[in-house]
């Protein structure tokens, strides 16, 4: 996970809502990684998440004036983002299994054969989760925003994401049970 | 005291492991947890989960400074498409601070629009690459500046100082990462007929194929003529070395016809008083790691590699024993530790290197 400074994004996000360019800037090269995996945690393809990442800070900002200071700034891109990889997957139906040439775990890396089965077991088990139920774990675990901050991002209650949050440990649980005994 | 009871769940564990939890809370869980063996294994569980998870291997992110100038191409391009719609200006195309050396005219805003959804189609489709390296300080710059100069436009400079790395998008969509201590010249935009820039220093190209306009890099006195390709050009210590990743460039010696072709893969290396070398394959990795944030060394003089580091760190380096100066170091460095590369070249070559502030001493 990539640490991030909130101070200094909130310090940006002031300069962002003047227009001011360097803070943009800034706020691009601190928040890009965060965005394109988060992304690309939904669409399995690095094509497609680095467009949608584009796409995610052009909309940003677009709308910079409108920009709520209150809330949290990281909360708001990630939201953009959020709407975005829904509308892509309803435009598309997911493919389930993902194309072997996105999956860049090197075949070749022989150090560890087990090590290699369990990150391909993990990165289907959190595909196969529901949608929802996906953002919120990988929202929750990646990015480490907390269930209000979720609740934000998603626009649902904070009860549903404990719901989607439990459910989400209970089955890549029970998938990954092999792993973890 | 105990206000409310809490409820263990997976929110509760999960601040635990994130260890956000206060002394209450952790208190609280430490009872949970030894209340019984299952509790245990539930935890146990879900922090293997946890840690496991966070393991899997991601894709590389895209490079920061190609998606900056694509999303400012973007921007750009919205403004012009559909005014009604942009609320701010495009940002400016040039990504880092430049300095104007010539005033003349630059073109009207309308048309720059349109250039740059050009180039960012070209950039896209054509895109090609090659590195070029140069030092002293140019005696070459004004006969340069009167090349360039003479396409009527003005000309820019983009000066990365020790210790910076820059890249530029040019108005053809070309990339340019300039290497630290380096300096390129550049019109505002090109003419009809021709792309000229000049180096000094080191820097890779990634040039928009334009076969009707042809792309020339001067550094130091050679002259090296693209289409559309991608190279490093490298010119330190009156050597100017040329290596071309993609694609096929020509360079010449200037005021001369000869020119040398390089393929795919291949470097020449043009010395002041010899002249060009013959062109061989050459190590891209090597050549080129400074791109991935390393040092590369290979048998290379210690003289040599703390030239190189004193400029990537702005530091000054004395010798206090001539004979150190020629042992020989090779290996791969990361660039994030200055004093970690120092431990690494002391072990190896039994030296003693003292970082002081931006003094280094070799004894």
């Amino acid at each position: 996970m990539i640490k991030i400074d909130n101070a200094r994004v909130l310090f940006l996000l002031r300069g962002i809502k003047q227009k001011d360019e360097a803070a943009f800037k800034e706020f691009f090269f601190l928040m890009q990684p965060s965005i394109f995996y988060y992304l690309f945690k939904f669409v399995y393809n690095k094509a497609t998440a680095e467009d949608l990442t584009q796409e995610t800070f052009i909309k940003f900002w677009l709308n910079a004036d409108r920009l709520d200071l209150t809330l949290s700034g990281k909360a708001y891109l990630y939201k953009i983002a959020h709407n975005l990889a829904i509308n892509h997957s309803k435009r598309k139906p997911q493919t389930s299994a993902y194309d072997a040439e996105e999956h860049h775990l090197n075949k070749s890396d022989k150090t560890n054969m087990d090590y290699v089965f369990l990150l391909d077991d993990y990165q289907k088990a959190v595909n196969s989760l529901p949608e929802r139920c996906r953002a919120v774990f990988v929202l929750c675990r990646f990015d480490g925003f907390e269930y209000s901050e979720i609740a934000e991002i998603m626009e649902i209650s904070l009860q549903t994401v404990k719901n989607q949050m439990s459910k989400a440990l209970a089955v890549l649980r029970k998938r990954l049970q092999s792993h973890l005994n | 005291m105990k206000l409310m009871p809490q409820i263990i769940d997976s929110q509760f564990l999960i601040k635990i492991i994130k260890s956000e939890a206060n002394q209450e809370e952790k208190q609280l869980f430490e009872n949970w947890l030894n209340e019984s063996d299952e509790n245990k294994e539930e935890f146990g569980t879900l922090v293997l989960l946890w840690k496991k998870v966070a393991d899997s291997k991601l894709p590389p992110i895209p490079d920061q400074d190609i998606q900056w100038a694509k999303l400012q191409n973007q921007l750009a391009k919205l403004n012009s498409v559909e005014p009604e719609e942009a609320k701010y200006p495009p940002l400016k195309v040039v990504v880092p601070e430049t300095e104007l050396i010539s005033k003349k005219k630059i073109g009207e805003k309308k048309d720059y629009g349109w250039i740059l959804k050009v180039a960012a189609v070209f950039v896209i489709l054509f895109s090609i690459p090659l590195l070029i390296y140069i030092n002293k300080n140019s005696k070459s710059a004004h006969r340069v500046k009167q090349i360039i100069s003479s396409q009527t436009e003005s000309l820019y400079s983009l000066v990365a100082g020790k210790g910076e790395r820059k890249t530029i998008l040019l108005s053809d969509g070309s990339l340019v990462y300039l290497n630290v201590d380096s300096k390129l010249i550049y019109p505002a935009r090109f003419t009809d007929s021709s792309r000229v820039v000049e180096l000094i220093g080191e820097a890779y190209f990634s040039i928009s194929h334009d076969a009707s306009k042809p792309f020339k890099v001067i550094c130091s006195n050679t002259i090296t003529v693209v289409k559309g390709t991608e190279f490093n050009i490298k010119n330190r210590n009156d050597l100017v070395r040329i290596l071309l990743t993609k694609g096929i460039v020509e360079t010449f010696e200037k005021d001369s016809n000869k020119g040398i072709t390089l393929k795919k893969g291949e470097m020449v290396t043009f010395d002041e008083k010899i002249g060009f070398s013959k062109p061989a394959k050459a190590n891209i990795k090597h050549f080129l790691a400074w791109r991935k944030g390393k040092f590369s060394f290979s048998h290379t003089p210690l003289e040599d590699v703390m030239e190189e580091i004193s400029r990537f760190y702005n530091v000054q380096v004395v010798f206090r024993n001539p004979a150190e100066r020629s042992k020989n170091i090779t290996g791969v460095f990361d660039t994030d530790s200055l004093e970690h590369i120092f431990s690494i070249i002391s072990l190896t070559l039994d030296v003693k290197i003292d970082l002081n502030g931006s003094k280094v001493i070799v004894q």
